[in-house]
């Protein structure tokens, strides 16, 4: 068996803003994500990245020696009831998909929203027909709900929203 | 058990836009430990966030006030999503003062959020959020919305007990 890449993380800084933000602006991703056009892209990036990281550190970039590989993101709520869980967001370099990243970056973000955040549930959303669903149900995610008809592409489809959630 | 009185019909009630001035009136509403059972508040910090969240959609003209004799005694709000592919979608909130409660104020108000969100051509669908037990649900059936998803174990209100949140939802091809 192949040795799994020594991957690093480190809390997001805002100066790679544009590097989160040039990826999802790749063909064909923005089909598994909310955001629909660049000033739209440029904002998600800014909460993801400028405001986590800053307010929490709780917005990782994961490096494969000097390349940044991914980037994931907790949403931590500044409300007492609602710290134990957290919605979650992660992103896989487009060009270094399908090399086992991506199931290494979610076992370290269980552990951290575990042991550096002390979370208890974690709980992200994935439109259906994205890929990375399997990935997600072989790390333990099970659904909770599929919110139908939730997103509305610009030319009119619907596209049904799964909920997936794990306790920790 | 509190007997059904509907106030809604009378004179001195209406329903108006909702005014900055109506902040602290809100605030000490979302302060009351009866209310605070059936939202993820807890503390004068989350309290303010919430009604700046909400002094925000004022602006839209998307949040409303509740009268009696001039006096608020209820508040609802949609909150807009930023996003267009999701921007058909709006979240529902609403608060009525206890003392209030059972006489119409919050079937009231939630038909009047709905009518507010049709206002903005894009929304389509309206959402509430709710926790397992709160008296918002029997209001929520009675206009037309639908369970949409439960997720378990969302809010936390000591070490040990944790509660669903429920989302309901209601398209606004529905008349009300």
């Amino acid at each position: 068996m192949k040795d799994p890449i020594k991957l690093r993380y480190e809390v997001s800084k805002e100066d790679q803003i544009p590097i989160l933000a040039s990826w999802l602006s790749e063909p064909g991703i923005l089909r598994w994500f909310p955001m629909v056009n660049q000033l739209e892209i440029e904002d998600a990036c800014k909460v993801w990245i400028g405001y986590f990281a800053k307010t929490y550190g709780s917005s990782f970039t994961v490096w494969d020696g000097e390349e940044i590989v991914g980037f994931f993101n907790f949403y931590l709520s500044p409300v007492q009831k609602l710290r134990h869980q957290s919605l979650f967001s992660i992103i896989v370099h487009p060009g270094k998909r399908g090399q086992g990243i991506g199931t290494q970056m979610l076992k370290e973000l269980k552990n951290k929203a575990k042991n550096d955040f002390g979370l208890s549930l974690l709980h992200l959303e994935v439109y259906r027909e994205n890929p990375a669903r399997k990935l997600y149900l072989a790390e333990g995610f099970e659904e909770y709900g599929v919110h139908v008809d939730f997103l509305k592409e610009e030319d009119g489809t619907y596209r049904d929203k799964i909920l997936m959630q794990q306790w920790l | 058990m509190m007997s059904f009185h509907d106030i809604t019909k009378e004179s001195l009630y209406d329903i108006r836009y909702f005014d900055d001035k109506d902040s602290a009136m809100l605030t000490e509403l979302l302060m009351n430990p009866q209310i605070q059972k059936w939202f993820p508040l807890s503390s004068i910090m989350d309290v303010e966030l919430f009604v700046r969240n909400w002094t925000n959609f004022s602006k839209y003209r998307a949040a409303i006030t509740a009268v009696w004799d001039q006096k608020p005694i209820g508040f609802g709000c949609i909150f807009l999503l930023p996003y267009r592919k999701v921007a058909i979608h709006t979240m529902a909130y609403l608060v009525v003062d206890p003392e209030f409660q059972k006489k119409g104020v919050g079937t009231s108000l939630l038909r009047n959020l709905i009518h507010l969100s049709r206002e903005f051509k894009i929304i389509e669908k309206v959402q509430c959020e709710i926790y397992s037990g709160c008296p918002l649900e029997g209001i929520l059936k009675k206009l037309s919305f639908e369970k949409a998803l439960t997720q378990e174990g969302f809010v936390r209100f000591s070490e040990w007990e944790t509660s669903a949140r429920m989302v309901f939802e209601r398209s606004n091809q529905i008349e009300v």
